[in-house]
């Protein structure tokens, strides 16, 4: 693990992703770097359930289109609780409504170099 | 010429006479013509007069004189006509106005100076020497003043001139030709009706506005689009049937437009009949003044509305597009990944990795036509086990549902779950021995949780692995697509059970409304 993914140790870190091997896929990897991960969950429901029933996060990883519906309530809530996040997208930055614009956008496919990178520094 | 005399504009009969004079006429100069007056005058005063009817000038009585001088004198283009006859006597503007006819025309007849209109003369021959006067405006009449017939209006005012005697003697005609501005105005009128039909006959809403903005003209167009009466769209009126939102953008494109001369820019604009608001792009043009400075504006409001739905919808489709294949690249890229866990690197990779991208290769195609073709359940099945390649899968393969219609989001996942199905019945199930029979039926539900749709995919007539003495390598990424990736993606419930002679699959989904579509077959 490089010095980014070190930083992961030990973070909770949400994930929402619609397709479940990318899904895994970046769970996996946030696992192996030390992290403990929250989901993935595949809906805007169920990650909003989730966020409801979780005292602590400390990250979270967003893919914008969930199966014909956007994440931008999830997103809501996330900023409402102060937990910084990042869009994994195959959108362009475009898409992303004004409260979340200085949100990263990190293009799929997600690196999770990158992305722990831009969640933890 | 007409056979009809056209009615004068005005006419009066004769005025009451006094009683004959009893002073009998004076003949002869006690009074001149004056001298000078132009080419006109040295005619007049040189012409040859004892041959006509009038006499030498010298003979002339003294209203004959009178006349003669008054009309040489004035600027205004006059003939006398004097005489039963009508003999002619004129001034130099009334020579400009009987063009090639002059000179010839002094001294002689009216009625054989105009021939053409001989008809019309003799009217007013009538009426003149009655002592009733004639006036005609615009007055058309066929001339020949060049040797071609030619349309001509005049302004034409006959009166009479009394003798000595107190007796009409002649006739004094104010000729004044109004052809150019006839024309002029006849040009104008087709130039405004051809204004009009443009103006009226093109999809745009035309109008015309002050320099600031201000209404002055809106075509029937406008009225009809925006329901507004003519009056109420003059002035800023117009602004009204603006969208709200619009109005500030507007007013400050007209503020721009007093500067740089150019006025474009986009709008709603409520349409009446439809009570909906739509996009209108304006433009217009500035009329200027000799000077350049701008006077108003001609100005067209176009529809713009069905362009910039499509423009939207095409951006949507860009965005949706690269969604999709950024998002490919992610599944390429973990199907490469789970491949790889279960075959290592080598031939079996190739050939497992490459039947998955032909899968999704297929799903692809079919998503990209799916908005003119919905994707049924039942295509979707097809498309996989015609991919197999697999001889006599005809007649051993049973496929019965109704007719379901897939949302696009969930197709992907279900047809590579279908792909690893089919493709392990030709490696290891039903289609590897002559018994083996395929079955995929399905039925739609209603239950607590809402309407779902229930896939059977069972496969007989298996052999044993006993018998074969090769192990069965089912499961893997397959099982793990049908056991964990559907229920966590299509929140569908799955059963994956293989018995030494049967594989039995069941995939129970959601089935929202809008994903069945029973017209299909």
């Amino acid at each position: 693990m490089n010095s980014s993914a070190a930083a992961l140790t030990g973070r909770r870190v949400l994930l929402v992703e619609d397709d479940y091997f990318i899904a895994i896929d970046l769970k996996v990897w946030f696992e192996e770097g030390g992290a403990e991960v929250l989901g993935p969950v595949p809906s805007v429901d169920e990650a909003l359930a989730l966020i409801a029933d979780t005292a602590a996060i400390d990250a979270a990883v967003l893919d914008i289109n969930l199966q014909d519906e956007l994440v931008f309530p999830v997103a809501d809530a996330l900023h409402a609780r102060g937990v910084p996040f990042l869009f994994a997208t195959g959108y362009d930055a475009a898409v992303v409504p004004p409260p979340h614009g200085a949100v990263p956008l990190c293009q799929k496919p997600i690196d999770p170099r990158v992305v722990a990178r831009a969640l933890f520094g | 010429m007409q056979s009809v005399e056209p009615p004068p504009i005005s006419a009066s009969p004769a005025p009451a006479r006094p009683e004959a004079s009893s002073v009998p006429p004076r003949k002869g100069g006690a009074s001149t013509l004056p001298v000078g007056c132009g080419e006109l005058g040295d005619l007049v005063r040189t012409y040859d007069w004892a041959r006509t009817p009038l006499g030498p000038i010298a003979d002339w009585p003294q209203s004959l004189i009178f006349a003669v001088s008054t009309l040489l004198l004035s600027p205004v283009p006059i003939v006398l006509l004097w005489g039963a006859d009508g003999i002619m006597i004129y001034n130099d503007a009334y020579s400009g106005f009987a063009g090639g006819r002059h000179p010839q025309l002094l001294g002689s007849k009216v009625r054989e100076g105009w021939p053409e209109v001989a008809d019309f003369n003799d009217h007013v021959m009538r009426v003149g020497l009655a002592g009733g006067t004639l006036s005609y405006r615009d007055q058309e009449l066929t001339l020949h003043r060049y040797g071609r017939p030619e349309q001509v209006w005049m302004n034409l005012d006959y009166s009479p001139v009394f003798d000595e005697g107190g007796q009409p003697a002649g006739v004094i005609a104010i000729v004044v030709e109004s052809t150019e501005r006839v024309l002029a105005e006849q040009r104008l009128r087709e130039s405004e009706a051809l204004f009009r039909t443009l103006a009226q006959g093109i999809p745009q809403l035309i109008w015309r506005a002050a320099i600031d903005g201000a209404c002055i003209w809106a075509s029937p167009q406008w009225v009809t689009y925006t329901g507004q009466d003519s009056g109420t769209s003059l002035g800023w009126g117009w602004l009204d049937a603006v969208h709200p939102d619009d109005v500030a953008g507007a007013r400050a494109a007209w503020q721009e437009a007093s500067a740089s001369g150019h006025l474009a820019y986009e709008h709603r604009l409520c349409n009446a009949p439809a009570k909906r608001y739509r996009w209108f792009q304006t433009r217009a043009a500035a009329v200027r003044d000799g000077e350049g400075r701008i006077v108003e504006w001609l100005g067209t409001s176009t529809d713009i509305d069905d362009l910039r739905q499509l423009h939207e919808r095409q951006q949507v489709m860009v965005a949706e597009l690269q969604h999709r294949t950024r998002n490919l690249l992610g599944v390429v890229r973990s199907i490469a990944k789970q491949t790889m866990a279960l075959t290592g690197p080598g031939e079996l990779f190739k050939e497992r990795f490459n039947d998955r991208l032909s899968a999704l290769s297929r799903v692809q195609g079919l998503l990209s036509r799916s908005d003119q073709e919905p994707i049924t359940l039942r295509a979707l099945i097809e498309t996989e086990l015609v991919a197999l390649d697999a001889p006599a899968t005809q007649t051993r393969v049973w496929l019965e549902g109704p007719a379901v219609c897939l949302r696009k989001a969930t197709v992907q996942t279900f047809a590579l779950a279908l792909h690893e199905l089919a493709t392990n019945a030709l490696k290891y199930g039903a289609f590897t021995t002559p018994e083996g029979r395929l079955s995929v039926t399905w039925r739609i539900c209603e239950s607590e949780e809402g309407r779902r749709l229930l896939m059977s995919w069972v496969e007989e007539g298996l052999v044993r692995p006993a018998e074969t003495g090769t192990p069965v390598p089912r499961g893997g990424y397959g099982r793990e697509l049908i056991e964990r990736a559907l229920p966590y993606a299509l929140k569908a419930r799955t059963c994956y059970a293989l018995s030494e002679t049967t594989l039995q699959c069941t995939i129970n989904i959601p089935l929202p409304e809008g994903e069945t579509a029973g017209s299909l077959p």
